[in-house]
């Protein structure tokens, strides 16, 4: 019996190893073009399915390659197309909740006005105008487009040369909420080998409407494409040599100068000048819950310090995080901020119908648009 | 021969499962990070999942020792891995996920002793090494081939593709399952449990309450944990993880940080060449642990620890990773036929075979959890190199443990026996 099950083993084993050999080199043989091949798909399949994505999102579908912010307005198509977008959801999100928390006093439905910021590129979608009785405007809104923002989660991060090395995770700001330091989670195989390091903001270029990574990582010379493994300028550090007195943003909680809690940073949104627009913020204060992610104006963000420890404020209001338009990733980017002037009777109660018509888009919206943009790759 | 043919569907059974146990670990943060899930809200799932993974070890092989159908067993522990599967893949946010980690937490603890008790109960005690290493060349051969393929699925399909890939390599098992005939020829009366005699062996069970399903005499927990073998072993296994876990993360973490250009590729051959080794070694560590002992095959295997670990710490070129991987291969076959044939010997036959896996899962889940906490801390404080001998003389004290005070296990086996056992 057991030499029976001894040479057949033998046997089966010989065949057997031969074969997964094979495979084996098969498998080697083929992932080394790889790169080559993910070009290839790239430029055949990813247009498509871009296209695909885009106009699953409703965004503009051809929008100039290279967005300058102010340019991007200009384009009266985009701009009527976003002020579609802009209508209905607004309705939902802005005018009827107010309304309905005042309804006792005026008796007029409060009109939200989404009012030019000076110096960034600024819709004021036309059906929104008549705000008959100007009421106290409580937050302004900007919008901007998918591919002039990107959110910098998960975003990849490539060499000059195009090999992807690795995705962004988090910023690093200082005290003046500038962004200092950037990690990065280098990718190694299935989850195997994946190092976070810290690199320099500084060294780091945005191409938010890139069909292909949206953060490339930069090298001193052009000519660095052919430059080996060994070390591009930047050097990777490690996340223990990061510089005291910068502050983490994703994942930290963001508080009211009252110190009642806001959200959670879950992402930030960074235009082509490597300059942060946007905080993403769920106010979900649970993790199990339905999400409402809301997009706050990067200005309005300061780092205090309480209790010695950094923090995040910002000036929202109870009202006005209810009122703030939800950011999901299907839809313009609405970039909400305070107005300050806001009258303090208008935090009240809080209209269900905001939350849950909101929240209903959320999940949903980043799964398909998460499953759309993947193939692209 | 039904037997041999129960036998080749084993060795499918463990191809297979091999398969879906890969898609998990740590793969999972990748496809989480993919889907926007922040730094915090990945740790806290994974924790989850640690947390729920060890937790079951005990409670999962409690149950499969309590169920007299180990086929069901394994049946029932594939398909929640299946659902899980589908969970992650179906949608990446928080309830599902949570689900899916709490689901394949426990049912793997169930299925790795589930697989080793029908592997228990279709061979004799002096075959059982051979059955194991060829259990564990299998399972090797299995999630090899599986990370390569979801290497390639992940990279030109998409992350979600990973896990209808996991969940569709599981039909397979199930399949392979329900060709095993778990009667035990020459064996105390089986019962059996898929249909007609069903009820009769209920009623014979009644009659023997006190007495394993195959017709044994339990042993009392008290007597079964008093076992000197089983907590030196259970040291032993919480040692070799602590020294083994964090490793291999750790040198290839050293290749990621130089962001060359085949880092893919170098880390891929980290993870699949040594399970080549392990194809190849375990049927002759199965043998050699019969013919040998457990002591010599456990020490051989253990020392590939430290030395490999050393080796990480003075090895600089990323591709000297990989020949420096192979001794992981000679220490992962040792592991992987030692650790049920222990089991075997010390709890075999005495009712609490799956909870004594179970228990030293339990250890190399401590362990790993252990290490990997460890080593980054090791890393970042004193840099790599010292972490890599940290963790080098981690795995000589679980050298020196094997060496001064293990015992042989091996009972003197009936047949086959060629020299006096050495009993300690």
């Amino acid at each position: 019996m057991a030499t029976l099950r001894a040479m057949r083993l033998a046997a089966l084993w010989a065949a057997r190893l031969a074969a997964l050999l094979a495979s084996l080199l098969a498998i080697l043989a083929s992932s080394l073009p790889v790169r080559c091949r993910i070009r290839f798909l790239a430029r055949s399949v990813a247009p498509l399915a871009v296209m695909a994505a885009l106009s699953a999102c409703s965004l503009i579908p051809q929008q100039t390659p290279a967005p300058i912010v102010e340019h991007s307005f200009v384009p009266s198509p985009s701009e009527a197309e976003s002020a579609d977008a802009e209508e209905p959801s607004s309705a939902v999100v802005a005018v009827e909740p107010a309304s309905e928390v005042k309804a006792p006093r005026p008796q007029k439905p409060k009109r939200r006005i989404v009012k030019p910021k000076p110096r960034e590129p600024v819709v004021t979608p036309p059906p929104e105008e008549p705000p008959p009785p100007p009421p106290p405007q409580i937050i302004s809104t900007r919008i901007l487009q998918h591919d002039q923002l990107h959110g910098l989660l998960d975003s990849e991060v490539q060499r000059p040369d195009g090999k992807v090395i690795g995705r962004a995770v988090d910023v690093y700001v200082d005290t003046a909420a500038k962004p200092k330091m950037m990690l990065v989670n280098l990718s190694g195989f299935l989850g195997v080998g994946d190092r976070k390091v810290i690199f320099p903001w500084t060294a780091f270029r945005f191409s938010p409407a890139s069909k292909t990574a949206p953060i490339t990582l930069n090298l001193p010379q052009p000519a660095a494409g052919k430059s080996r493994p060994a070390d591009p300028a930047p050097k990777p550090q490690p996340v223990k040599d990061l510089p005291p007195n910068l502050t983490q943003l994703v994942d930290s909680t963001v508080v009211q100068p009252s110190g009642a809690r806001i959200g959670r940073v879950v992402d930030v949104l960074i235009d082509s000048q490597a300059q942060p627009q946007a905080l993403v913020v769920d106010l979900s204060s649970s993790l199990a819950g339905d999400k409402r992610h809301v997009a706050a104006n990067w200005a309005d963000l300061h780092i205090v310090s309480r209790n010695k420890t950094p923090t995040l404020q910002m000036d929202f209001t109870d009202a006005q995080l209810k009122a703030s338009p939800t950011y999901g990733s299907d839809q313009p980017i609405k970039i909400v901020s305070p107005v300050v002037p806001a009258p303090a009777p208008a935090a009240a109660a809080s209209p269900a119908a905001v939350s849950s018509g909101a929240v209903a888009a959320g999940p949903v919206a980043s799964g398909s648009a998460a499953s759309g943009a993947r193939p692209s790759r | 021969m039904v037997i041999a043919r129960s036998l080749r569907a084993l060795d499918w059974l463990n191809f297979f499962v091999a398969n879906v146990q890969t898609g998990f670990g740590p793969f999972i943060a990748s496809y989480l990070a993919a889907n926007k899930w922040t730094q915090g809200e990945i740790g806290l799932m994974l924790s989850v999942g640690t947390i729920s993974a060890m937790a079951s070890q005990l409670p999962a092989g409690a149950l499969v020792d309590a169920m007299r159908n180990k086929k069901f067993a394994a049946a029932s522990a594939i398909v929640a891995i299946i659902a899980s599967a589908l969970f992650l893949a179906a949608s990446p946010t928080f309830v599902p996920v949570f689900a899916a980690e709490v689901l394949h937490g426990f049912a793997s603890c169930m299925l790795v002793p589930a697989m080793a008790a029908i592997s228990y109960a279709l061979v004799s005690r002096a075959d059982l090494g051979d059955r194991l290493g060829r259990n564990a060349r299998w399972a090797s051969i299995g999630s090899a081939l599986t990370a390569a393929l979801m290497g390639v699925f992940g990279e030109y399909f998409s992350l979600r593709s990973v896990f209808f890939l996991t969940a569709a390599l599981a039909l397979p098992a199930l399949v392979a399952l329900s060709m095993i005939h778990h009667e035990m020829p020459p064996a105390p009366p089986r019962r059996k449990f898929w249909g007609k005699d069903a009820k009769a062996s209920r009623e014979a069970a009644k009659a023997q309450k006190r007495l394993t399903p195959e017709g044994e005499e339990r042993e009392t927990l008290r007597e079964l944990l008093q076992d000197r073998r089983l907590l030196i072993f259970a040291g032993c296994v919480v040692l070799f993880h602590l020294s083994n876990a964090a490793m291999l993360n750790l040198a290839a973490g050293e290749v990621t940080a130089h962001m060359g250009d085949n880092v893919q590729l170098v880390i891929a051959a980290c993870i699949i060449v040594p399970q080549f080794i392990v194809a190849a070694l375990s049927p002759w560590v199965g043998r050699q642990a019969q013919r040998w002992g457990r002591r010599p095959v456990l020490i051989l295997g253990f020392c590939a620890l430290p030395v490999r670990a050393l080796l990480f710490a003075g090895v600089s070129s990323p591709y000297l990773l990989v020949p420096v991987q192979m001794l992981d291969g000679i220490s992962a076959a040792v592991f992987g036929v030692m650790l049920p044939l222990i089991a075997a010997d010390v709890a075999g036959g005495k009712g609490h075979y799956n909870l004594t896996i179970g228990f030293f899962g339990l250890a190399a889940g401590i362990g790993a959890t252990l290490s990997t906490a460890a080593a980054g801390f090791a890393a970042d404080r004193f840099g790599t190199a010292m972490s890599f001998f940290g963790l080098a003389g981690a795995g000589a004290l679980a050298v020196a443990l094997v060496w001064l005070a293990m015992p042989e296990t091996r009972e003197a086996a009936p047949k086959k026996e060629t020299e006096p056992a050495v009993e300690v």
